[in-house]
């Protein structure tokens, strides 16, 4: 039941009900900003919240690799070279006690090749926040705890196998997302702004500029992208720094990429400039800094940020791709990509499978970030249903 | 002679959506005859396009018809026996499929959307006229040409090969009358087909509009929110407010005996061509959010003849005389006193 | 400041101190443009060769049909746009005249508080993006109209005024429905006590029974803040309630200027006469079938018009002079002023007023 109240106006004598909410809940609505409006429908959608949440779970192992991988990716045991992945086995003798399998040796009944085998009799204990080898969290923090590792220190703990040179493939994940997913970060913020800027320019710097600027992403936009990055690549020199080359990689991904965004941008400023809240501003006088800033790009924030969610992960297969191919980083930087190189050949993925796990890490940041950013577009309009 | 064509009772259709549940048309009661025009009228959310949609079972989703009848009289001669139960058929069957633009036709207000871009008018309309009869090709090709020559748009053996973008708004809404007639229904169901036009524009459109409804003795239901059309062209007139028909009667009690609140202080409120000028009297506050309907009559805290029962008694349809019914508490008890005057 | 020294069309009346302002001549022609180069193919003749006057105080109305041209000359005061050719003069408060047409950019600023518009779709004329308080601030803050501790207040008493609760203020448009947002509008609009308003279709976005509160909401305001309207529409009962005088167009043109009363009862320009009998009465009794004129053919396109008198083709009294010969707006007396070479002659019906 709604109780209302009367107001006269004296003066007016027009009869206006002020309307007395006792529900609290709609006040709610009535006073949420855009962004609430924004989440409320973006909670409704399930796909998209636990896209949101892999997605958070990624950074956060990025932000903390240290902590949760067994070892650090450049540790190394030549003995327990090639070995494959030891599944964790939860329950023993009806207890709760997970363990991994240990190793024996076996020869390879075809190519009589010595390789590394579960050996089911032997049980390694797996313990929860163990100790292991030191580290230092982020560069600052000195600590030696890890997230999973063996009950014993020393023993063998591969949870997805190694690699030729004996490294942990679980670990050296953990640590890729450090630089696959900053990539795809600093890449997108390059794209933003020169797509808002060169967007914006091109929408409201009239006719003319507009034209030339259309044509010339239009030009860009149709060269091959594997080409270019190949050629732009094999520019940077040999002898660079693999931290200067990580910068050059997200320069030459942001340099393409951020075509997309300035012509999302334009449209946006193109229509908004018809809208008549925008020639209320203008009959105002509010002048032109201020007419972008602050009445045109709120308005269309939201679509950016989910036009940027959406890019993200474009960046990342970037990355990988170009490291896969071997013109992005290389040895000893880890990434997705760097550590799919090893697959190249059929041989090895013939024998040793579980070195294309990175794949997958790759397979579900891309899709949890795509769920995201769809999400995201769906709610970039709370106004819609109204 | 039964020239009932559409009876319609108890229709109710909600809307379930993530904020609630919207009562769109909340029992609604409606009867359309051969050779006569009702009016549906009412303003923005009060179920009136809803309703006439649920006629051919093109509610949108998540609309849904949730109880009543829409009894159509497809005059096989039988008489009684075979009535339809629009509701109970199956919005993607084969009945309703035969019903729509040959039985019961639409013409909708926004001529630019409801005609397709990427075909011709003759295309459209031949694509109406070939689903529903046996002619071919050059047949319904000639009788495109006909019809639109009947709506009288000019040179029609040139039109018909043109694109709708071509068309001016009131040629438009000329062009999908012709579809709708094509293949000479009942029943002319037209939602606010001149809300969109200019007003010289909407006159000659009226008039051809009852020019066909004659020519082919058909009944039309015409949606409107314009009290002057209204005026112009109802034989009878239903007002609906909130999803409920607040009042029904013939077009001269309608505007010059009405009964229900809502419709009297509908006709204060409007400015007249005619008039002199005074102060308008509008009605106070405003159509409430559907989510949020008021308890007991839906009009009444709007209402300046309200009494305390208003808020608590949802009033029932009071028949006041034969071809009058009202739904208002001020009515439900003199209804059955003999002797007795509305005391207002 | 420029001061008119030449006579106008409309005779010498800017020396008129009654005048608010003027507009002669008024021609807004938008070009149309093809290919990649954007090639001029042809103009769309919005406003051509428009003039009138606006009176301190008075309503005028400016009524016509799609494409007529009042919301383009309604922008054009307002310097949304600016014309190809003619003038605007603008009255000051301190009695000198100035013509708005002629200015540009910032010149413009010190005129925006004077001129102010209500836009027709309440929805997508407030910045969905904007509380309430910060879009009928905006003007303020932004050509510091008042002190920053001045403006809540200022902002809530109009608010008041214009019949909606201070404590909204916070509230974002979607909150609120057409009504309120119109409010809104209007409060924006009259935040910094502006001389003229425009209203452009205020009305035609809402529901019937909200538009008698709207209307009744302008006449009371119109009273308390001494303002003048130009109240554009293409409703004529609503012109005809609201308005005092009324100016009729026709693609681009003038045709009939006229006192409210006068211009209902008895035009003179063949089209204004076939608007009022198109216009539906509120009454059964007074169906006009038969009576009703017809006219054939649709509005004539702004972009490729006709030769002589723009609306010829379709006008039933027309000769061979209207084919070829445009006519200009006369003075025929009783402040009626009619673009029709035989205004004198034709005997037209107006409305019947009820009894």
């Amino acid at each position: 039941m709604i109780r209302r109240l009367f107001l006269r106006k004296p003066e007016t004598e027009t009869l206006l009900p002020a309307n007395v909410d006792v529900d609290a809940e709609n006040t709610r609505v009535e006073v949420a900003s855009q962004w609430q409006l924004m989440w409320w429908k973006f909670k409704r959608h399930k796909v998209a919240m636990i896209g949101g949440i892999v997605v958070g779970l990624y950074y956060l192992t990025a932000l903390l690799a240290n902590f949760v991988a067994p070892s650090h990716f450049t540790t190394y045991n030549e003995q327990y070279v090639n070995a494959p992945p030891q599944t964790i086995r939860l329950f023993r003798d009806g207890a709760f006690a997970p363990y991994v399998n240990g190793y024996k040796f076996e020869r390879d009944p075809k190519s009589f090749k010595k390789t590394w085998a579960l050996d089911t009799s032997v049980t390694i204990p797996v313990g929860f926040f163990v100790r292991g080898e030191s580290y230092r969290l982020l560069g600052i923090v000195p600590g030696d705890i890890h997230l999973i590792g063996p009950a014993k220190t020393g023993d063998p703990f591969y949870l997805l196998g190694t690699d030729k040179s004996g490294r942990d493939v679980f670990s050296r994940i953990i640590f890729s997302s450090q630089i696959s997913l900053t990539v795809g970060l600093i890449g997108v913020a390059i794209s933003l702004i020169l797509g808002i800027l060169i967007g914006g320019v091109s929408a409201l710097a009239g006719p003319g500029v507009d034209n030339v600027i259309q044509r010339m992403i239009e030009v860009l936009i149709s060269i091959p992208t594997i080409p270019l990055w190949l050629a732009l690549a094999a520019v940077v020199p040999i002898y660079w720094t693999p931290v200067q080359v990580y910068f050059m990689i997200t320069v030459i991904l942001s340099l393409v990429g951020w075509t997309g965004m300035a012509r999302v941008v334009r449209s946006r400023f193109l229509a908004l400039r018809e809208e008549d809240f925008i020639l209320a501003a203008t009959l105002d006088g509010v002048p032109r800094g201020r007419m972008i800033m602050r009445h045109m790009i709120p308005s269309f924030l939201s679509h950016i940020i989910a036009s940027v969610t959406l890019s993200i992960p474009w960046m990342i297969l970037g990355e990988t791709a170009l490291s896969f191919l071997g013109l992005g980083l290389r040895e000893p930087v880890v990434s997705w990509g760097v550590m799919l190189r090893e697959t190249q050949k059929v041989g090895v993925l013939a024998s040793f499978p579980w070195l294309l796990y990175p794949a997958v890490a790759v397979i579900v940041v891309v899709l949890a970030l795509n769920f995201l950013g769809d999400g995201l577009r769906d709610a970039a309009d709370p106004y819609q249903t109204r | 002679m039964p020239d009932t064509l559409i009876d319609v009772k108890g229709l109710k259709i909600h809307f379930f959506t993530d904020e609630g549940v919207v009562r769109a048309v909340d029992g609604v009661d409606l009867t359309l005859k051969r050779g006569t025009t009702l009016a549906l009228v009412g303003e923005s959310g009060c179920g009136k396009s809803v309703a006439c949609r649920s006629f051919l079972q093109i509610v949108h989703s998540p609309g849904k018809i949730i109880s009543g009848q829409i009894l159509f009289n497809p005059e096989t001669g039988n008489g009684q026996t075979d009535l339809i139960d629009i509701v109970k058929l199956h919005p993607k069957g084969r009945q309703i499929r035969d019903i729509r633009g040959k039985e019961i036709s639409m013409v909708f207000q926004e001529p630019m959307t409801s005609l397709s871009p990427m075909y011709t008018i003759g295309n459209q309309i031949m694509e109406n006229i070939q689903l529903h009869s046996q002619m071919n090709k050059k047949e319904a090709r000639r009788l495109s040409i006909d019809m639109l020559d009947k709506v009288g748009i000019p040179r029609p053996d040139r039109l018909v090969d043109e694109y709708p973008f071509r068309l001016s708004g009131g040629m438009r809404q000329r062009a999908m009358i012709a579809m709708a007639l094509s293949c000479n229904p009942k029943v002319l169901i037209a939602d606010e087909p001149t809300t969109a036009l200019d007003v010289t524009t909407q006159a000659n459109i009226l008039d051809l509009m009852l020019d066909l409804q004659k020519q082919y003795n058909m009944a039309l239901l015409f949606i409107t929110h314009d009290l002057g059309v209204v005026a112009e062209i109802a034989d009878d007139v239903a007002v609906m407010y909130l999803g409920k028909i607040v009042e029904r009667s013939d077009v001269n009690t309608i505007f010059n005996n009405s009964k229900h609140p809502y419709t009297q202080a509908l006709l204060r409120s409007i400015p007249k061509i005619t008039m002199k000028r005074e102060e308008l009297d509008p009605i106070k506050g405003m159509v409430p959010n559907p989510y949020r309907r008021p308890g007991g009559c839906p009009f009444h805290p709007r209402c300046s003849q309200a009494i305390p029962e208003c808020n608590l008694i949802v009033p029932a349809v009071t028949q006041l005389a034969e071809n009058h019914a009202v739904q208002c508490l001020l009515y439900e008890n003199l209804a059955g006193r003999k002797a007795a005057e509305p005391a207002l | 400041m420029i001061e008119s020294i030449q006579p106008s069309p409309n005779g010498s009346q800017l020396k008129d101190g009654s005048v608010l302002l003027e507009v002669n001549n008024l021609k807004m022609h938008f070009a149309i443009t093809k290919g990649i180069f954007g090639r001029v193919k042809g103009f769309t003749k919005a406003a051509d060769d428009v003039s009138f006057f606006i009176q301190k105080g008075e309503t005028l109305g400016l009524v016509g049909e799609s494409g007529c041209g009042k919301t383009t000359v309604g922008r054009c005061i307002v310097r949304a746009y600016r014309p190809t050719s003619g003038e605007i003069l603008y009255r000051q408060a301190d009695d000198s005249v100035v013509d708005l047409a002629k200015l540009r950019g910032d010149e413009l600023r010190p005129f925006r508080k004077d001129l102010r518009m209500i836009f027709q779709d309440p929805y997508s004329s407030l910045n969905p993006r904007m509380t309430v308080f910060d879009l009928i601030n905006e003007v303020l803050k932004v050509n510091q109209l008042a002190k920053p501790n001045e403006m809540k207040e200022r902002v809530e008493h109009l608010l008041e005024r214009v019949g909606m609760r201070p404590e909204y203020m916070q509230r974002y448009p979607h909150a609120f429905s057409g009504g309120e947002r119109q409010r809104i509008g209007i409060a924006r609009a009259l935040i910094t006590n502006p001389r003229l308003v425009i209203c452009d279709e205020a009305v035609s976005g809402l529901d019937v029974s909200i538009r008698a509160q709207i209307l009744n909401l302008l006449e009371e305001l119109q009273a308390d803040f001494d303002l003048t309207y130009l109240f554009i529409s293409h409703d004529l009962s609503v012109i005809r309630h609201i308005c005092d005088r009324i100016v009729v167009m026709y693609v681009g043109k003038v045709v009939e200027i006229a006192d409210g009363i006068e211009l209902y009862t008895n035009p003179r320009h063949p089209y204004t006469e076939a608007l009022m009998s198109a216009v539906p009465v509120i009454n059964p009794n007074a169906r006009k079938r038969g009576a009703r004129i017809r006219l054939e053919g649709d509005i004539a396109d702004p972009s490729n018009p006709p030769a002589g008198c723009y609306f010829h083709p379709r006008c039933r009294y027309a000769q061979e002079r209207c084919r070829s010969e445009a006519p200009g707006l006369r003075d025929t007396g009783n402040n009626h002023f009619v673009a029709c070479h035989f205004a004198e002659q034709l005997n037209l019906a107006g409305v019947r007023m009820a009894d």
